[in-house]
């Protein structure tokens, strides 16, 4: 693997968000009603803590990555991440809970990872608040890294103990990021008070179409505080993709540059300006594909993403 | 973590097609082991047709053995690279391995009964011997039926479900108090196997329901059925 040089991806990503950013079209007046600024190639979104941009679609790997030691299963995930990192995909998110799957990355990531944009992400998840170092240097020989890019609390488990032993890690320089995680709605109110008190760099959370309660508070008050946010279970395990399989995209979807409701739903979730980035997992190199087309039109505003939420509900 | 607001979808980290790879992966790994054990099926078929307290002793070791195989090689070195708490079923399993084991050692009343006149319901096998042909010979056709592929079935013995089931059979032909003792783990793995073969939308998710379902009532009609009134004398 190579050498991990923080500086050097942060420049790198700051120049992609410049590049970006320069490269906007001159018809960004004439966008359609309801579309705002249109993206150029992969949507970014900056960290708030520290400015570098970081590609909208991720990478989950819950289930999906949690595939052993079988070889064609092993082949097919070398083939998704090739497909993710063409299409200028960055963090990969990942945790002890997730069985084999920090171990299959370290052996289908490609040896290139970094200079083609990993953002590596893990997670503590143990109920020992002091066996959280032991457990982070094992996920990093497992993901056969130098080190990650963000640690966060897996489902604030122990939450007070981890936290300091990654404060302690961002200070000495081991990590860059820290965060704190939660799923289907639990415990947002600890999180809040969290996000409130103690100085994080990312929440991840569930947000989507249908499981929208972070809006009220949480997202409110990841931009207040300059917290990222990461979300998960953008599909809901894969239902939503499935209620909107072979249906066709109402007018919206030509004008937001989505051609399927996947591509849509990831574009809703993108496309609230507290969200940082959006971490769908998938087993199929297709599925990524079609997952790192979304959000390279222009973005839906308030009032079109209430529209896309109204006429999934009614699918 | 809040267990209670957890759903079995929660819980179970890999998917339908990484459970069935990881059946044919262990079954082709151990492929000696799985004719073995389905050859001890046979034999544990033949030892509980005869309704012999004397037998039974041969039967739990044998069952014994198998839980304790399952523990190791299934739960531990193959589910455990995929679930966090294979584990700890792992441990349940060889629990259950050692408590056959010890109820093995264990002398059992009555010596050999009298053979029973024809037409009585002793002469034929007891009510849970069919639940263990069931475990034995039907479970792989069954899931082979719905389309599982077939290097991938679970087989008596060697795969956690067929076993299960087949244990609760020979609980329920088990005198006295020790077959309760034989009865928590393996009823415990049938709940997870229907909860994890549900989430998967598996054909079966309710095969290893039927087990638990039928032991207390297979357990009843052979308490029920063992006090036939009319015997053979001794020398017919």
């Amino acid at each position: 693997m190579s050498h991990f040089d923080p500086n050097r991806r942060r420049l790198l990503h700051a120049a992609t968000g410049m590049l970006a950013a320069g490269a906007l079209p001159a018809s960004v007046a004439a966008a359609p009603a309801g579309a705002r600024t249109p993206a150029a190639g992969p949507l970014t979104r900056p960290i708030p803590s520290s400015g570098e941009r970081l590609p909208a679609i991720g990478m989950g790997t819950w289930i999906t990555f949690n595939v052993g030691d079988n070889p064609d299963a092993l082949a097919v995930r070398r083939q998704i991440l090739d497909a993710f990192f063409d299409a200028g995909g960055g963090i990969i998110d990942s945790s002890p809970m997730y069985g084999s799957a920090e171990a299959v990355l370290g052996r289908t990531l490609p040896a290139d990872a970094h200079e083609r944009g990993l953002f590596a992400a893990t997670k503590v998840w143990t109920r020992d608040g002091d066996a959280g170092p032991d457990e982070i240097e094992t996920s990093r020989r497992l993901w056969d890294l130098p080190g990650f890019d963000l640690l966060q609390v897996h489902n604030l488990l122990a939450w007070d103990a981890h936290l300091e032993t990654l404060k302690a890690m961002r200070a000495d320089g081991r990590v860059r990021y820290i965060g704190i995680t939660t799923s289907h709605g639990r415990r947002h109110r600890d999180l809040e008070q969290i996000m409130e008190q103690e100085p994080i760099d990312f929440v991840q959370l569930t947000y989507n179409v249908i499981d929208r309660e972070a809006e009220r508070r949480l997202l409110p008050l990841a931009r207040e505080r300059g917290i990222a946010v990461i979300a998960n279970r953008p599909y809901r395990g894969g239902d939503l993709p499935d209620r909107g399989a072979g249906r066709p995209l109402p007018g919206w979807g030509a004008e937001i540059g989505c051609e399927t409701w996947p591509q849509a739903l990831l574009t809703f979730i993108v496309s609230h300006p507290a969200v940082t980035c959006a971490i769908p997992a998938t087993s199929r190199v297709d599925h990524m594909r079609e997952n790192m087309a979304a959000a390279r039109g222009p973005l839906p505003d308030a009032a079109l993403r209430q529209r896309i939420a109204a006429d999934f509900a009614a699918l | 973590m809040d267990w209670l607001g957890y759903s079995p979808a929660d819980l179970v980290p890999f998917s339908g097609e990484t459970w069935l790879a990881l059946l044919a992966r262990y079954n082709e790994d151990h492929l000696p082991a799985v004719i073995a054990g389905m050859a001890l099926g046979l034999v544990l078929l033949r030892l509980t047709a005869g309704r012999s307290p004397r037998l039974l002793r041969p039967v739990l070791a044998l069952l014994g053995l198998c839980w304790l195989w399952i523990s190791w090689t299934f739960l531990h070195q193959a589910l455990g690279t995929l679930l966090w708490a294979a584990d700890w079923l792992a441990w349940a399993f060889a629990v259950q391995g050692a408590l056959l084991l010890l109820c093995a050692g264990l002398p059992y009343t009555g010596a050999m009964t009298p053979r029973p006149r024809l037409g009585s319901p002793l002469r034929y096998p007891p009510p849970a011997w069919w639940l263990l042909a069931t475990a034995v010979l039907l479970w792989p056709v069954l899931e082979l039926a719905v389309g599982r592929v077939w290097t991938a079935l679970g087989w008596f013995g060697t795969g956690p479900d067929a076993t299960a089931a087949g244990t609760l059979a020979v609980a329920a032909m088990t005198p006295g108090r020790r077959a309760w003792l034989l009865l928590p783990v393996p009823v415990l793995w049938c709940l997870v196997s229907s909860a994890m073969l549900g989430v998967f939308e598996a054909p079966l998710w309710w095969l290893p329901l039927v087990a638990p379902l039928l032991v207390g009532p297979l357990s009843w009609l052979e308490r029920r059925g063992a006090q036939d009134p009319v015997r053979l004398p001794p020398s017919a």
